[in-house]
């Protein structure tokens, strides 16, 4: 405890589990370490994801929060490269401005009412300045700058981290918030914006980055719905989505390492060549886009069932939208690498030992498709936690 | 239908759903025997197996949910079959598109059902892109028309029967005689404008969907399995021409009825079923909607069999009749496999419905004669001429300029030619599709 009020809390309930779980399985996936600087933020970065997974209250998200954003940065710039030191810097702006926004918050919160629960009936006012420093994370529109930026410099594995289950930190905080506002007009709007700039973008790793702003502003979206399926299908999106597009980002990396290729336009009649590869890429594919019986479709349906039982029909069009652009942005990649011409780049299927990650996500969108037990689980989280 | 549960498939049996698994279980069979005479090829076999499977999980679904899974699976399986075609790619491509966004209007249809509110437009919209139903059909003319025939018999016959089991299923009402009676003339006419025999039986399928719709909404459904039988023959007809004169092109074609008699026999028994000839029990299916329409639905639904018999009569004459050819019959397999398609329709029929059948016949007759200008011959040029003179003047520049960014374009620079012809042809065809609606809605009530 630091002062009266004001005291470090963590605690285990169904949707930090959820949350830890997924995290703990992401990140064994992202396995083997670069170098020992590198090993080290990955595991300093699992420990503070997973303590804000557990946190029990505002002061201990921001702390948890603010040394997981910092605990990134080295593992984004690990290339050392110029770009990846600018996007570095533009990425650590963006964090450290969102995380005064949230300490700003958490501060008011605590003059308002004396403690620092998540639940502390504040004015909205301060919700707002909940909301603004979560949403620098949670890459809404017109925060979300850092993410394509940072993407395309991290190397592959942490890109997936990034996409994972960093983003989804922002929205973790939301639905703890529970606020009353409602952010289903940004969330819309990011969406659909990022959705669209998605499909023109040509260089792979951005063009993945673009796509998870679009798909995470599926959970603020859900959650503005104010019904419990949508919360839970919002919670479960959130572990599906990250096992997929940590994925996707391995197989952008296998890509760029085994074929040194980093754009989509580049990837015609890839298929051939490395056939496993792009397998998993296209069962990816097909379950960002919402095919069933993947993943995608599970966390698509439950999300869908809340919106229609809520009469939330806006939301239920802007879910639809999404998933067609998601086939906008990555079924031209698919088909081109399966049906384009041959390609004069030499390229192989990586050695096993670099397949299996990716392939087991692959496996996980298919098995959590046909076997959606975790859904019961996004229910009770929704109930309790959020 | 209700809704299932996520991870539980269920499966149920029930005399609606026998009825459409066997007459798609003996199509496939004639198909694959049919496919099989240009020998085994894995491109068309393994997603002609796939969709049978899809299409099987759909007629035998239990809930929404198992229903909708085959339903897009069907989709997906689809456009490996379309593609195999000459030029069919790009065909491909838009099925592919257009069964995605289908499928997504209907997945949002099933939720709000689900939620108790009416999804009735959304799911007759999202099921309707499948059957190929007015004004969601825009995507079949070029599927159907460029796929390979066995696929097209696959395609016509049984999967877009898949959507108008689903329609049946959800029970949408009186915009089903609008929609169909629609369809029906609409897509008579445009068939009666195509020098392309794939295409032209494409477009009557457009039509027969119409008028199996307005079946539906009669309570009859006779005459589903009727097109699904004749439509497979027909298709496999054309292909079996197709392989021995190399091309599909009407006015190339002509006089083989003496050099390929049997596939002639088979093509005339395939089209007097679609048409209603009176000596099949297959045409009753028609006759049963005929007698539960009166009024204006009925003169409707006697112009569009009309139409049907023009059409029929146009295909025929146009490969068949007329100047002795050169031609070899089909290879042996080719004609067991249409044989095996053939069987149910050479049941004799009950003598109730000659008179209504024989006026049809007569003034259809009249319709194909008169409307053989349609149908432009070869220009000089010796290419196939596109869609006849039932293209009303081009939309104003304004309007035909599609809202399209030209940042897009760029970015999909085979998109814009497409366009352009998109809205300067279909623009003003569809401009006379809403007219036709707009009429019938006004008058029916």
């Amino acid at each position: 405890m630091i002062a009266p009020g004001l005291h470090l809390h963590f605690g285990l309930d169904p949707l930090g589990v959820l949350f830890a779980a997924t995290a703990a399985v992401l990140w064994l996936l992202v396995l083997p370490p670069r170098g020992a600087r590198y090993g080290i933020f990955l595991g300093v970065t699992f420990v503070f994801t997973v303590g804000v997974a557990t946190a029990g209250n505002l002061l201990t998200f921001l702390v948890c929060f603010e040394l997981l954003s910092l605990s990134f940065w080295p593992l984004i710039v690990h290339d050392e490269t110029e770009e990846a030191l600018a996007a570095g810097r533009a990425y650590l702006a963006y964090v450290l401005t969102g995380g005064s926004l949230l300490l700003l918050g958490v501060v008011a919160t605590f003059a308002a009412t004396g403690t620092v629960d998540f639940d502390a009936p504040v004015s909205p006012f301060v919700t707002g300045l909940l909301l603004a420093g979560l949403s620098v994370k949670a890459a809404l529109i017109p925060v979300h700058g850092w993410v394509p930026r940072a993407h395309p410099v991290a190397p592959a594995p942490v890109s997936a981290l990034l996409s994972g289950l960093m983003v989804a930190t922002g929205s973790l905080g939301m639905i703890r918030i529970a606020p009353e506002l409602s952010l289903a007009p940004i969330a819309a709007l990011t969406v659909v914006v990022a959705g669209v700039v998605a499909i023109r973008t040509d260089d792979l790793k951005r063009r993945l980055a673009w796509s998870t702003i679009s798909q995470m502003a599926y959970v603020p979206l859900a959650l503005s719905v104010l019904h419990p399926e949508a919360l839970a299908g919002g919670i479960l999106h959130i572990t599906h989505h990250a096992f997929m597009k940590g994925g996707l980002f391995l197989c952008a990396g296998l890509i760029l390492h085994h074929a040194g290729i980093r754009q989509a336009s580049r990837m015609a009649g890839l298929a051939r060549q490395m056939p496993w590869t792009m397998g998993a890429f296209t069962v990816l594919s097909l379950g960002m886009i919402g095919i069933p019986p993947l993943s995608g479709f599970v966390t698509k349906w439950v999300m869908g069932s809340g919106m229609a039982a809520a009469g939330a029909w806006f939301s239920l069009a802007v879910l639809m939208l999404g998933a067609l652009l998601a086939a906008l942005y990555l079924m031209p990649i698919v088909h081109a690498a399966w049906f384009g011409p041959r390609s004069e780049v030499v390229a192989e299927d990586p050695p096993i030992r670099h397949l299996v990650p990716v392939l087991a996500t692959a496996v996980l969108t298919v098995v959590l498709g046909l076997l959606p037990r975790l859904v019961e689980v996004a229910r009770v989280a929704a109930g309790a936690g959020g | 239908m209700e809704i299932g549960t996520l991870g539980h498939f269920t499966f149920q049996v029930d005399s609606l759903s026998l009825h459409f698994a066997t007459f798609a279980g003996l199509i496939w069979v004639g198909v694959t025997l049919y496919a099989l005479a240009s020998g085994p090829s894995r491109r068309f076999l393994l997603p002609c197996a796939g969709a049978f499977v899809a299409v099987m999980g759909v007629f035998f679904a239990g809930d929404l949910l198992t229903l909708f899974l085959f339903f897009e699976a069907l989709g997906i399986l689809g456009f490996f079959l379309v593609r195999e075609g000459k030029e069919a790619r790009s065909a491909a491509i838009r099925y592919f598109w257009t069964m995605l966004v289908g499928g997504l209007v209907l997945l949002a249809g099933i939720l709000v059902h689900a939620s108790g509110d009416d999804g009735t437009l959304l799911l007759l919209l999202g099921f309707g892109v499948k059957a190929g139903m007015l004004p969601v059909h825009g995507w079949l003319p070029a599927a159907h028309g460029k796929a390979p025939p066995p696929a097209s018999a696959l395609l016509s016959g049984v999967m877009i029967k898949t959507g108008i089991y689903g329609i049946i299923r959800i029970d949408p009402g009186s915009a089903l005689l609008v929609l169909g009676l629609g369809g029906a003339l609409y897509g008579a006419a445009r068939a009666l404008t195509q020098s392309d025999a794939k295409r032209l039986l494409a477009w009557s399928s457009v039509s027969q969907v119409g008028v199996i719709l307005t079946g539906v909404w009669a309570g009859s459904l006779g005459h589903i399995a009727t097109h699904a039988w004749a439509k497979a023959l027909l298709f496999m007809a054309v292909g079996a021409v197709l392989l021995r004169t190399g091309t599909v092109q009407l006015p190339r074609l002509g006089g083989l009825w003496r050099a390929m008699p049997v596939t002639f026999g088979l093509a005339v028994l395939g089209g007097g079923a679609l048409a209603g000839l009176p000596l099949l029990r297959a045409s009753a299916g028609k006759a049963e909607i005929h007698h539960a329409l009166e009024g204006l639905p009925e003169l409707a639904f006697f112009l569009a069999s009309c139409g049907t018999v023009a059409v029929v009569l146009r295909l025929l004459s146009g490969i068949f009749l007329g100047p002795r050819r050169e031609g070899t019959e089909a290879p042996g397999l080719m004609v067991t496999g249409m044989g095996v398609v053939a069987l149910p329709l050479l049941l004799p029929a009950r003598p109730e419905d000659l008179l209504y059948f024989g006026l049809t016949v007569v003034v259809g007759t009249a319709l194909h004669r008169a409307t053989r200008r349609w149908h432009p011959a070869y220009p000089a040029s010796g290419e196939p001429p596109r869609s006849g003179p039932l293209r009303l003047p081009a939309l104003p520049g304004p309007l035909r300029r599609m809202p399209v960014s030209p940042r897009l374009r760029i970015r999909f620079p085979d998109l814009a030619p497409r366009v352009d012809r998109y809205t300067r042809e279909t623009g003003a065809n569809l401009a006379l599709v809403f007219v036709i609606l707009l009429a019938a809605l006004a008058l029916l009530r």
